[in-house]
């Protein structure tokens, strides 16, 4: 009998040994998970007992904290310009922006204060969330903001060597004071407070789309940039005629096609790269969403295997057509022309640390994507500069200052085109790019090129990013 | 209090000594509570003494007054597993009295309650004054189940209550003592219960033996009597176990195989008869399909179990309470969020060494009798610790038992010391004193 019951103890250890595998799967290897899940509900309970965490700008300046314990003493003290993207933490709405993509360390859900269960009681004051600090700048978003205000837009402005973002604003923006009671008009409104347009807005690129289209015809081999192209003023792309609204530029190069923004010559580089256009546009994101610290929405650019037609071609090598992008995509864009053709990750926060300080979290900078090669970048950006210097862009030039851009006027079934400027400054190692939409604002070298140019005087004063 | 009436002549001196590994481990013991009591003061108020200290004190007590008692009687017990016993029951009561304060008292007399009770079954245990009388204390489980059937009263879903004014219990409870002393009176009887044979009995040989057949059509009686209460778990727990120790004294495979087979068939029949248990199964397989219905109570201790982490939050400092029947069925994950998976493991541990112990005891028993009302014992525990437990951590189906020795409930708590009581009277080792008792 004796071994039988050596055999219950076989199976007893067993069973004890299923009873330790189980708890360890659930408390230490999927803990994490389950612990901070919003549908936990102790995380309700310490949302209501704990200081929800600051958001401060990249120099320290508060854009949105907390003045006790709980949702309801969320204050909101940044430029109204940023209140779409940071979003807001209501009891009653929820959460949206940043604030919902940054509530795990906002919250204190995860960070420091995890397990301090018995010394905050016995310290007898409320635990903080994490501090989150971005690398937005507050001074180049006011100016920003001043160069929005009245108008329908976004400017977006990165720091083009590291992909930071020091500037996300959007237009029109709504009041975070009284939010809950403004809600129902708010959302009722025709032109979409709530959405920030910079990250989230949808446009035709209209001509910024010729640095990418130039920069792959390069890199492609179907062009040189000595090439010269005979401009009569209009184009034909299968049964389409384009035309230039300014005329014929004549005899003109890459560099000056991209001055005077010659559609003719555009028309002409895209009917060479044919289905290859589709294809390497891809390179800049315009086909999938730009990761980023909050969601984005794709470019709707599609690519088709075959039977691409010529109007279809002509139409994206201009930046119409059905294409749409978000202003980051653009900005990204010229950010990847002044980064020797690298385009970086973008990243809204610079470093997660707790209440006391203490780094929880940092951001490196990281390559996104090599996009164009360097020469070609080279080449592009030298269009963009004589485009400042005397081409479409002129407006945007500022004395004492090294700037490159692109306007657009991307035509659209809403009325007015939508006015575009991207841009770039340089001042030695620091690169900043910029895009700037206004929506049915007309031409993009009136409408947009001189608030570029006043939101990069800004920017390149600031000494924000590498050049520090 | 206790006199030794059985020197043998040729006993060993250290077994009549004071017991000191006891003693120390029940120091051990004695510690272990205080701490509880001390972090749970600091959590609950801040305090490092508080009222807490003595009530998680006050639970460990009973066991250092049992060790007294033992050792002054002579008591030829293990004591190493007095120690254990003591180790589940400190390790439970804080999570009670943290989860209910208004209960802790009441608890606290359970406990007290049931540690005498355990004395009294170890003693008379170890002197076979048990010896016998299984067969009346089943006769006697059968007719209080039957009776409950009759004016029983329902509480979470089992109409297995039964009150004498105020004072409520569970006779299904009771029954697993007589089960376990019947089926050690009845299958010691067998030739394959001697401790050193490996002969197995046919089935026609166990069916000849009165006592062994007596056994188990009344072991069925309880077990079909205590499902009609629809009290599913516990009618589990001792069909388990039951078959367990069936085996052990018999060594039949073939029953072994029939009886699991028997099990699953009824499982299943109870699932398609009773809604509440085909739910159970249901939310087992994925308690995230209805997280807020019928998964609700899963959902919950995962949630405790997750927040626990490692090292807990600390006594006082959790919210245990969401977990639906926290202090009784879900105890170990309440406990679990507040101990981590550190005091988590440290519980398992303890019903590990308890059992284990106990089977080691079992096989160095001096007669199969003590061998099988130690391994009866055994079987209780291990089975409804792991039936719990693991329904808990989301390994089996939940069931409404309760943590042997630590949850809330004074049938409960009674019951398991008792069982544990049987199982340190079966762990006396000297043949010499099997023919003796008072003279």
């Amino acid at each position: 009998m004796n071994q039988r019951i050596l055999r219950l103890l076989q199976a007893w250890i067993a069973g004890c040994a299923i009873l330790v595998v189980a708890a360890t799967y659930y408390q230490a290897i999927t803990a994490d998970e389950l612990a901070t899940s919003p549908e936990n509900p102790r995380m309700a309970n310490l949302e209501r007992d704990v200081v929800r965490g600051s958001i401060l700008d990249r120099n320290g300046n508060v854009i949105c904290d907390s003045v006790g314990p709980g949702l309801s003493m969320r204050v909101y003290r940044g430029p109204d310009s940023l209140a779409p993207l940071v979003g807001y933490a209501s009891p009653i709405l929820g959460k949206s922006g940043l604030e919902a993509a940054y509530d795990v360390w906002l919250s204190g859900r995860r960070g420091p204060y995890d397990m301090t269960g018995v010394l905050s009681t016995l310290i007898d004051q409320p635990d903080y969330g994490c501090t989150v600090r971005l690398t937005i700048d507050v001074d180049i978003q006011k100016a920003c903001e001043s160069a929005l205000r009245g108008r329908r837009g976004a400017a977006i402005v990165v720091d083009a060597a590291t992909g930071e973002l020091l500037a996300v604003a959007s237009s029109p923006w709504y009041s975070m004071k009284g939010l809950e009671l403004a809600w129902d008009s708010i959302v009722s409104r025709d032109d979409s407070p709530l959405v920030c347009r910079a990250t989230c807005g949808m446009y035709p690129p209209g001509s910024t789309i010729k640095m990418a289209v130039a920069a792959i015809a390069l890199d492609c081999g179907v062009t040189s940039p000595d090439e010269i192209y005979e401009c009569e003023g209009f184009a034909r792309a299968g049964g389409t005629v384009i035309h230039d609204p300014a005329g014929a530029h004549g005899r003109v190069d890459l560099r000056d096609a991209l001055s005077v923004s010659c559609n003719t010559a555009f028309v002409e580089l895209g009917i060479r790269l044919g289905p290859k256009l589709h294809d390497q546009l891809r390179r800049f994101f315009f086909d999938r969403s730009i990761p980023l610290d909050v969601p984005t929405p794709p470019g709707n650019l599609k690519v088709r295997d075959a039977g691409v037609s010529g109007d279809a071609i002509g139409q994206l090598a201009i930046g119409q057509g059905d294409l749409l992008v978000t202003p980051m995509h653009v900005a990204m864009m010229a950010a990847a022309v002044v980064n020797k053709g690298v385009m970086m990750r973008p990243h809204l926060v610079a470093s997660v640390s707790a209440a006391d300080g203490t780094p929880v979290m940092t951001t490196r900078a990281k390559a996104l994507a090599a996009a164009i090669t360097p020469s070609s970048a080279d080449v592009v950006a030298d269009g963009m500069i004589q485009a400042v210097k005397r081409g479409t862009a002129r407006s945007a030039a500022r004395w004492g200052y090294d700037i490159g851009g692109k306007t657009g006027t991307a035509q659209n079934p809403h009325g007015s085109p939508h006015a575009w400027f991207a841009g770039f400054g340089v001042d030695g190692s620091q690169r900043i790019a910029v895009a700037i939409v206004l929506e049915n604002a007309g031409a993009g070298g009136s409408a947009a090129a001189p608030l570029g140019g006043d939101i990069l005087k800004v920017a390149l004063d600031s000494k924000t990013g590498t050049g520090r | 209090m206790m006199e030794e009436h059985s020197q043998a002549p040729n006993a060993s001196v250290a077994l009549h000594h004071a017991r000191d590994t006891e003693r120390s481990l029940i120091g051990v013991v004695m510690l272990m509570s205080l701490m509880a009591g001390f972090s749970l003061s600091l959590g609950g108020n801040g305090k490092l003494v508080g009222l807490e200290v003595a009530y998680c004190f006050a639970s460990s007590v009973p066991f250092a007054l049992a060790h007294l008692l033992f050792a002054a009687g002579h008591f030829e017990g293990d004591e190493v597993l007095l120690p254990l016993v003591g180790a589940a029951v400190v390790m439970g009561y804080p999570t009670v009295y943290r989860l209910r304060p208004d209960l802790g008292l009441r608890q606290l007399g359970f406990i007290w309650l049931g540690t005498a009770i355990m004395v009294l079954f170890a003693v008379c245990q170890s002197r076979r004054k048990l010896e016998g009388l299984g067969f009346l204390a089943l006769v006697g489980s059968i007719a209080l189940l039957v009776l409950t059937l009759i004016v029983g009263e329902e509480r979470g879903g089992a109409r297995s209550w039964l009150f004498l004014g105020d004072m409520g219990f569970q006779p299904s409870e009771v029954a697993k003592i007589a089960c376990i002393l019947a089926g050690a009176d009845g299958f010691s009887r067998l030739s394959t219960a001697d401790p050193a044979t490996k002969t197995r009995a046919p089935a026609r040989e166990i069916w000849g033996c009165a006592e062994a057949r007596r056994a188990i059509l009344m072991w069925g009686a309880v077990v079909l009597l205590t499902v009609a209460q629809r009290d599913v778990g516990t009618a589990m727990v001792i069909y388990i176990s039951c078959v367990a120790m069936a085996y052990v004294a018999t060594g039949n495979r073939v029953m072994v195989l029939v009886s699991a087979g028997i099990g699953a068939g009824a499982v299943i029949v109870a699932g398609q008869v009773f809604p509440h248990i085909g739910v159970r199964f249901v939310s087992w397989l994925n308690p995230w399909a209805d997280a807020t219905g019928s998964g609700y109570q899963m959902a919950q201790s995962f949630y405790a179990l997750a927040s626990g982490g490692i090292f807990g939050r600390g006594y006082g400092c959790g919210s245990p309470w969401l977990i639906p029947a926290a202090v009784t069925d879900m105890l170990f994950s309440a406990s679990g969020e507040e101990i981590g998976l550190a005091g988590a493991l440290g519980l398992i541990a303890i019903y590990f060494l308890m059992v284990g112990h106990g089977y080691s005891c079992a096989r160095r028993a001096g007669s199969s009798y003590w061998a099988l009302g130690a391994v009866g014992a055994a079987n209780i525990v291990a089975v409804q610790a792991f039936v719990i437990i693991g329904g808990n951590l989301g390994v089996l189906p939940l069931t409404g038992v309760t943590l042997p020795l630590a949850s809330y409930g004074g049938t409960s708590m009674v019951t398991s010391l008792a069982i544990v009581g049987i199982l340190l009277g079966s762990t006396r080792r000297r043949l010499a004193a099997c023919g003796g008792g008072p003279s």
